[in-house]
């Protein structure tokens, strides 16, 4: 099947479950409209554009956008602006605008997305502000001296070239368009050869009263609030108490390299040129704990924060043991460092007893092959080699076939043990007998027993027991699988004739 | 819905859509009763996707309409007429699982059933919609819902997201591959 075809089947099926509203949004419409025309001919105000007023759009807002017109009202008496000459429409705060970086910056803006007051909310913004006059400039124009402004003072620069917009409207669609533009107006003002920003946008409501509260007991924006809301609800490491006085870049960075998911719509990447990178903080880890990196069975690193610093995390193993490390990112000092033996290795147990002589390939096939009863001027072909996996040696693969059956054998590398085998019959369906019907089967309990005894184990000392019937290819055929102190041994055995079909044994 | 815009013929990608936005400001209803019929169904599957209740989904099918009607003045084109009408709908869909969170919304478990009294829909159709709504992850229905019912590109998605490329195609495949399964089923009806 094509995926033309399911996207079409798709497409039509929600198009089928999606329900036809016309008639009552037109008429929802016709009423916008009345009272839009109503609150012109009141307005003494005439804009080019006809738009409603934010408080007969979205009458579910009324209460947050009377707030917000008290305030507005407030400031233009308190500034003398003259409130005669302009109408109720654009006098009144129409959204309000957050920017956070580490100053924190909020514009409130008319319905004509002209500024009617941009307040500084920490030290940072005063400073960024200082006796700027921004009343009455059209949005982007503010938007613009206020980044350029957070440039010349140094917040902003190559190693911290995050921004947050946060925009509050009473008005969906408004909000919408307005993150939009002021995103825009913001990578425009950034574009240079050296920096290049990350804007986060989102929308808030001021209405939501746990984000609110949250603003005012850590003295943070709302914008700032929403986010780092969302991002400690999904990284129980970090708490909003040690975020609320981070600059956004590093929680942009803590966003991106912990994979947290935000309602943010993120442009362009966060800087971490302040901070040495994942790599050199590996190092620092592997230098102190005196591991060399082909030791290194798996490594990770991603950044955190541990005791108000931006740490790397680093975690790494070798055969022998875990290593988890706190890197100072900026510096890459050891912050903390924790470290435990692992579960011994099936290899390291072997090699200890046999003092690590490998069997070679020669002697891996001649066990392999004395298994299935077979001579090297029987076979086909034959093929063998040291696997690995994870850069260390696993086993021996042999492999060979006699006439159409092809064998696949794993051999224990010190003592030569068989720790798998598989046989397969090309075209057929292997050593089994065929044409099987359930009612011919030899039962679970058989089957069980069947792998006990290969593996040479008691009942009493095997755990997690499983036995399940499998239809292969027509064949039924019984998967067993138990447990045996840290081994794991699986089988497929034959259902009709109890014979072993292949094994496998993990530590 | 039909061909998502009738313009696209014209090798003008969503040109329809922007006249019909700019004819809206103007406070034209029949551009609206055009936009609402080459973008309905896609705002509701996608508000639908985001909520996983269908008269929450309708009411921001309605309201991401109302809205478009309304601040239709305010858009500036940019040749993203869609982005536009749908981080609307993104953002009132939002809004209302903020506000669920006091309510405590139920949302269905069997949508064959919740589709069962839709006679529009015949069974393969409640099969298909059902494996969407619960065989996929938020993120996954989203995308699936975005570039199959408006014939964004994976990277409008992206970007309208804020997701890198690669997430949003490997998460794409994946949804499709789970879909599969779905339409095997819904073919033998």
């Amino acid at each position: 099947m094509k995926d033309q075809e399911l996207e079409r089947r798709i497409r039509t099926a929600m198009e089928h479950a999606a329900p036809d509203r016309l008639d009552s949004i037109l008429s929802s419409c016709d009423e916008q409209k009345g009272e839009y025309t109503n609150m012109t001919t009141l307005s003494n105000f005439s804009n080019t554009t006809p738009r409603p007023d934010a408080e007969k759009s979205a009458p579910a807002k009324r209460s947050v956008w009377r707030r917000f017109a008290a305030i507005a009202a407030a400031l233009v008496l308190f500034v003398g602006i003259g409130s005669y000459s302009m109408g109720r429409r654009a006098a009144a705060v129409d959204s309000i605008i957050l920017l956070d970086v580490n100053p924190s910056i909020s514009i409130s803006v008319n319905v004509n997305e002209k500024v009617l007051s941009a307040e500084a909310l920490n030290a940072d913004a005063e400073t960024v502000l200082g006796d700027m006059d921004l009343k009455g400039v059209s949005l982007d124009v503010a938007v613009n001296a206020i980044i350029g402004a957070m440039l010349q003072a140094g917040y902003l620069d190559e190693a911290r070239n995050s921004i947050l917009v946060s925009v509050e409207s009473g008005d969906a669609a408004r909000g919408a368009a307005l993150e939009q533009e002021v995103s825009a107006a913001i990578a425009a003002a950034t574009q240079t050869d050296s920096l290049s920003a990350a804007v986060l946008s989102q929308t808030i409501s001021a209405t939501d009263e746990t984000l609110t509260s949250l603003a005012a007991e850590y003295d943070i924006s709302l914008g700032k609030a929403a986010l780092i809301q969302e991002v400690v609800a999904q990284d129980a490491t970090l708490t909003v108490a040690d975020l609320a006085g981070v600059d956004i870049n590093e929680i942009a960075l803590l966003i991106s390299s912990n994979n947290i998911s935000t309602s943010t719509t993120q442009t362009g990447t966060a800087s971490d040129k302040a901070y040495i990178g994942e790599s050199a903080a590996l190092n620092a880890a592997l230098a102190d704990a005196g591991v060399s990196n082909a030791d290194v069975l798996r490594s990770t690193a991603k950044l955190g924060r541990e005791n108000g610093v931006m740490v790397y995390e680093v975690e790494f193993d070798t055969a022998e043991m875990e290593y988890d490390y706190d890197i100072d990112a900026g510096t890459g000092a050891v912050v903390s460092v924790d470290i435990e033996r692992r579960y011994s290795s099936l290899e390291t147990v072997i090699s200890s007893i046999t003092s690590g002589t490998l069997i070679g390939e020669t002697a891996a096939e001649d066990i392999a092959l004395a298994d299935a009863g077979a001579s090297r001027t029987d076979v086909t072909y034959l093929n063998s080699w040291l696997e690995y996996d994870d850069g260390r040696m696993e086993c021996y693969e042999v492999e060979f076939a006699v006439g159409s059956t092809v064998y696949e054998y794993k051999i224990g590398l010190y003592d030569g043990t068989i720790r798998s085998r598989d046989v397969e019959t090309r075209g057929g369906t292997g050593a089994s007998s065929g044409n099987t019907t359930q009612s011919t089967l030899i039962g679970e309990d058989a089957a069980l027993s069947a792998a006990l005894s290969h593996a040479g184990v008691s009942a009493s000392d095997a755990s997690k027991t499983k036995v399940k019937l499998d239809r292969d290819d027509g064949v039924y055929v019984y998967e067993v699988e138990f447990t045996v102190g840290w081994l794991e041994y699986e089988y497929e055995i034959d259902a009709a004739s109890g014979s072993i079909l292949s094994f496998e044994i993990d530590d | 819905m039909y061909a998502l815009d009738p313009a696209d013929a014209s090798g003008e990608p969503n040109a329809g859509a922007e006249n019909d936005l700019r004819a809206i400001a103007e406070g034209n209803r029949e551009a609206l009763a055009r936009l609402y019929h080459s973008h309905g169904s896609a705002v509701y599957a996608y508000a639908l996707s985001i909520l996983r209740h269908r008269e929450e989904a309708e009411d921001v099918q309605q309201d991401t309409f109302v809205q478009i009607w309304r601040a239709a003045g305010t858009y500036r084109p940019q040749g993203k007429p869609d982005a536009w009408i749908f981080t609307i709908a993104r953002n009132l869909a939002m809004q209302r699982l903020r506000e669920r969170k006091k309510t405590v919304e139920t949302i269905p478990e069997d949508w064959q059933e919740e589709f069962a009294d839709d006679p529009r829909m015949d069974p393969s159709d409640r099969v298909l919609a059902a494996a969407l709504l619960e065989s996929l992850g938020d993120e996954e229905r989203q995308i699936v819902v975005l570039h199959i019912m408006t014939g964004m590109k994976h990277r409008e998605i992206a970007e309208m997201m804020g997701k890198p490329l690669s997430t949003v195609l490997s998460k794409y495949n994946r949804a499709l591959k789970k879909l599969r399964s779905a339409y095997k089923e819904a073919d033998s009806l």
